[in-house]
């Protein structure tokens, strides 16, 4: 490898490193704050009226810590494996609750 | 390799990470958000502007008679109207929009009742309809603010809204990349090239950063129903439902179809202000004139802060109280409490300077940042003669947004006091001149010499502000020695604030034309040809 080869395959790597953040951060991001919001709505105590709005308020939040992270990873695959698993967790207790209790 | 700036999970690489994100997330929306924030600190004078654009109007100050008067206008305009939606002014509006929903006619499709101009009218202080010229004053200011225009309201609002959330993530990202946030306030070195702009941003940053951290958070709860519906929709099969809790209507009453006059409707204001403990801010009145006339009272939400304003209901013969709002729960009140916070309503005229102080502290962070990026990275160029594509394109893009909006509303004022009264649809025509005018100087901004384009531009945004007090002086009766002479301190306020900026202007084009970056030069020399002048900032 001339040193001009490894210097665009650094320059690609870097490309793509960036890519998988910016997935993780901008589609990934509002993935995580809306299944959250779905999963804060469902086990917040009160009455449903204020657990929706309260998640609704607290998934902005969400949404902006998971872009932070999506950065903030050491590398742009964990980003996105983390913020996967972030969501996943969301989205399962969002639906074994919905599944179980079921909608107004 | 590639990814080792972003391995270690120390502070400095964290830092470094968030800094890349702060700066692209920043320069990626910032344009959008810097006409965003203009606009809505121009809204929080809203009223003012709303009378400062009806010059031929008279001060109202007996705001009951008003209503009086609207409600006289509405029996003989729109006697058998399915409702009458009435504003209550105060001393500081233009008068009272009003509007009406007409009958609908059978095998018609319902109409709908705002924005048309055959039914809705403006009541002037002596209670009469009043023929002001055709204008959506300082409204459009409001509504540009999130609506956008020339595009429907639904892509403007996810528009507004994503780039909001870019703000907070920028916002976010800001304070954890300044390790010394609190010393880099007080730190400001004039004339030092890129330390200057650096040290300007973070300043009108820091200054005001609660309030941008809570005008950016309360903004994205503003349209939350739309950019989060998900918690709605785990809970609710029918979001009429949650929306039937937050926001509690009157029962809806069929018309009776038999001819009963009104009730007066001064006393029913009176009452409705001790019951809901507060002033009146809106009167709604269904099937007027029939046995089954319901009037809806909402108190005013500038006399509150949470925008959740509760109503009460009474009967529109009788005059009895026949419904109450329930009292909202904690979480509804949180949320009415943001929307308020964010609009600004409840505040008097000491706190709407200073959230128009802030505003305007939290637009100059963004145009500093943004012309932050071009200063960082002009001094890094390998050839500043020639740079790339993207940097003149980030440069000139700066100049038609940072001087040009400023310059298109300005225009859209102008354009309120030079269009012909009688003009069709002015009120658009206003609008057209604004966007109009903002493509011309934004063509100018392509083609110029950026530096010239800065001063000549800025140059010409100070000649607009400050020629339109004079041209009030001599053109109107509501020139600025009539109004301090009659102690209308609104309009002359409003005299006084578009001169002020003018000077503002004039001081930085002053300052721009100045400015000769000395740096650049030794800048060059020391840095290596190769480097790369698309590196992420630091």
């Amino acid at each position: 490898m001339t040193s001009a080869d490894r210097a665009t395959d650094v320059r690609w790597r870097r490309h793509g490193d960036n890519l998988l953040r910016l997935i993780a951060a901008v589609p990934g991001g509002y993935a995580v704050a809306s299944l959250w919001a779905m999963a804060l709505a469902r086990i917040l105590p009160g009455d449903r009226v204020a657990a929706t709005i309260t998640a609704t308020l607290i998934a902005f939040v969400v949404c902006a810590v998971a872009v932070m992270w999506a950065y903030a990873a050491r590398s742009g695959w964990r980003a996105l494996w983390t913020l996967t698993i972030a969501g996943g967790i969301g989205g399962a207790i969002a639906w074994a609750s919905i599944a179980s209790g079921g909608r107004i | 390799m590639g990814v080792d700036r972003f391995r270690g999970t120390d502070m400095k690489g964290f830092r470094q990470s968030q800094s890349t994100l702060h700066t692209w997330s920043g320069l990626l929306l910032g344009w959008i958000l810097f006409a965003v924030f203009v606009a809505g600190t121009a809204a929080y004078w809203r009223e003012a502007l709303n009378r400062w654009t009806r010059p031929e109007l008279a001060q109202i100050e007996q705001p009951e008679r008003v209503v009086s008067g609207a409600v006289a206008y509405l029996t003989k305009r729109a006697p058998d109207a399915q409702s009458w939606f009435i504003p209550v002014p105060t001393t500081e509006s233009a008068g009272s929009q009003v509007f009406w929903q007409p009958q609908v006619e059978k095998g018609e499709e319902r109409r709908r009742g705002r924005g048309r101009r055959d039914t809705q009218a403006l009541i002037g202080a002596d209670g009469q309809a009043v023929t002001a010229r055709e204008t959506r004053g300082g409204d459009f200011f409001y509504r540009f603010h999130f609506d956008l225009h020339y595009m429907p309201v639904f892509w403007a609002r996810w528009i507004v809204g994503i780039a909001a959330m870019f703000m907070l993530v920028a916002i976010l990202t800001g304070i954890v990349t300044h390790k010394k946030i609190f010393r880099d306030f007080f730190t400001l070195r004039r004339g030092k090239g890129q330390r200057s702009w650096l040290d300007g941003h973070n300043a009108s940053a820091v200054l005001a950063l609660p309030f941008h951290l809570m005008i950016t958070y309360t903004g994205l709860v503003t349209l939350m129903a739309m950019l989060m519906p998900w918690a709605v929709v785990a809970n609710y099969t029918d979001e009429t439902k949650l929306f039937a809790a937050v926001f509690p209507q009157a029962p809806v009453v069929e018309r009776a179809e038999r001819v009963v006059p009104l009730t007066p409707i001064a006393p029913l204001l009176r009452d409705a202000e001790r019951e809901l403990g507060g002033p009146v801010g809106y009167v709604g009145v269904t099937n007027p004139n029939d046995a089954a006339a319901r009037i809806t009272m909402t108190r005013a939400g500038t006399s509150m802060l949470s925008a959740r304003t509760p109503s009460i209901a009474y009967d529109g013969v009788t005059g009895r109280e026949v419904w109450r709002a329930p009292a909202p729960d904690g979480a509804t009140v949180t949320q009415g409490a943001m929307v308020g916070l964010h609009a600004g309503r409840f505040g008097d005229f000491g706190i709407r300077w200073l959230y128009f102080l802030c505003g305007i502290a939290g637009s100059i962070m963004v145009a500093s940042g943004l012309v932050l990026w071009t200063v960082k990275r002009r001094e890094r160029l390998p050839d500043p003669a020639r740079p790339p594509f993207g940097f003149r394109m980030v440069e000139r893009l700066n100049i038609g947004f940072v001087a040009g909006f400023p310059i298109a509303m300005t225009l859209y004022l102008w354009a309120n006091r030079l269009l012909p009264l009688g003009m069709e649809r002015r009120a658009d025509g206003e609008i057209n001149a604004m966007f109009v005018g903002w493509g011309i100087v934004f063509a100018y901004a392509l083609v110029r010499q950026p530096n010239r384009a800065w001063v000549e531009l800025l140059g010409l945004l100070a000649g607009l502000l400050l020629a339109l007090p004079l041209y009030n002086l001599v053109a109107l009766p509501t020139g600025l020695v009539a109004t301090i002479l009659r102690g209308d301190w609104v309009l002359a306020g409003a005299d006084l604030t578009l001169a002020g900026l003018g000077a503002g202007f004039a001081f930085a084009a002053w300052r721009v034309h100045r400015f000769r970056p000395k740096a650049r030069r030794r800048a060059v020399r020391e840095m290596p040809v190769s480097s790369n002048a698309w590196a992420p900032a630091e």
